[in-house]
């Protein structure tokens, strides 16, 4: 038991948890479908950090072991991703891509529960078994899931807040929802680089990364959510023509 | 405001130097990203 694996991502879940709390709060006043699914996208989160955590602190267990696969592998990205999809695409083309994500999800929690798993091969990792990875799987088609899902997640979710920003930007609006847009876009990429260093030999990179991204996100969606009192004078107004 | 106008104001002059470069680096890291993870099938890959 270190601390990087156990109390890292036990922070990072307590973080999505509460931060899932206020993006659940704002989705009761404001009614609207991305929020509810960032909410569902950081329960999926915070579910993956206390896997990551009980594993650490316990060692291994065979529904931990798939629970956390399914949602801190597979779905986290791609639901909060559709969150995103809500907020800036056309809903008919936000529904259809809701509904291949709800058969996709459907079938990875089969393939996921299914599947055979063997503990032993957690040991084969970069790590000698002391974090999860998806080497315990045994039957085929499962891991190759999760470049699919992550690959809409991170296009959907970082490129739909890089692209809120440079909106925001680009007409010099609003500008906590452009500074909260790219602490938002780091945030949710951070995992992903935590991966790769992860997948490269770094030990804890993965759950470093993942505890950086939940409080680079939380503190995005503050930012974003929290309009900046802008002293007068520093923005700077058209000259008058 | 027209569109001309909103193009006109400006952030304050460190959010002007920095939200671009910000961005630009962000757009690099996820093509990046996305060619490792295509590519050698690491970092989205568990």
């Amino acid at each position: 038991m270190t601390v990087v694996n156990t109390l890292f991502p036990f922070v990072s879940s307590i973080t999505t948890f509460v931060f899932a709390f206020f993006v659940f709060k704002r989705y009761r006043e404001r009614n609207t479908g991305h929020l509810l699914l960032w909410g569902i996208g950081l329960i999926f989160y915070a579910i993956g950090g206390f896997c990551e955590a009980y594993f650490g602190a316990f060692g291994w267990n065979d529904l931990i072991y798939r629970m956390w696969y399914l949602f801190g592998a597979i779905l986290v990205a791609a639901w909060m991703g559709q969150g995103t999809v809500y907020l800036l695409a056309k809903q008919r083309t936000a529904h259809v891509l809701m509904g291949l994500l709800l058969i996709g999800s459907l079938y990875g929690i089969f393939k996921v529960f299914s599947a055979e798993l063997d503990p032993s091969l957690l040991t084969t990792s970069t790590h000698t078994g002391s974090e999860l990875s998806g080497h315990a799987i045994v039957t085929s088609g499962v891991r190759s899931l999760t470049p699919i899902f992550n690959l809409y997640g991170v296009i959907t979710l970082v490129g739909g807040a890089v692209y809120s920003a440079w909106i925001f930007f680009r007409k010099r609006v609003l500008l906590h929802r452009t500074i909260g847009n790219i602490l938002i876009a780091i945030g949710a990429i951070l995992p992903g680089f935590g991966g790769a260093f992860s997948r490269f030999g770094i030990p804890g990179a993965l759950y470093i990364g993942e505890l950086l991204g939940a409080i680079l996100l939380f503190a995005g969606f503050v930012r974003a959510t929290t309009p900046m009192k802008v002293r007068e004078g520093q923005m700077v107004e058209p000259a008058a023509s | 405001m027209s569109e001309q106008t909103a193009s006109k104001r400006k952030y304050p002059s460190f959010y002007e130097r920095t939200i671009p470069v910000a961005i630009w680096t962000l757009v690099v890291i996820i093509v990046i990203m996305l060619v490792i993870t295509i590519g050698v099938g690491i970092g989205y890959f568990h």
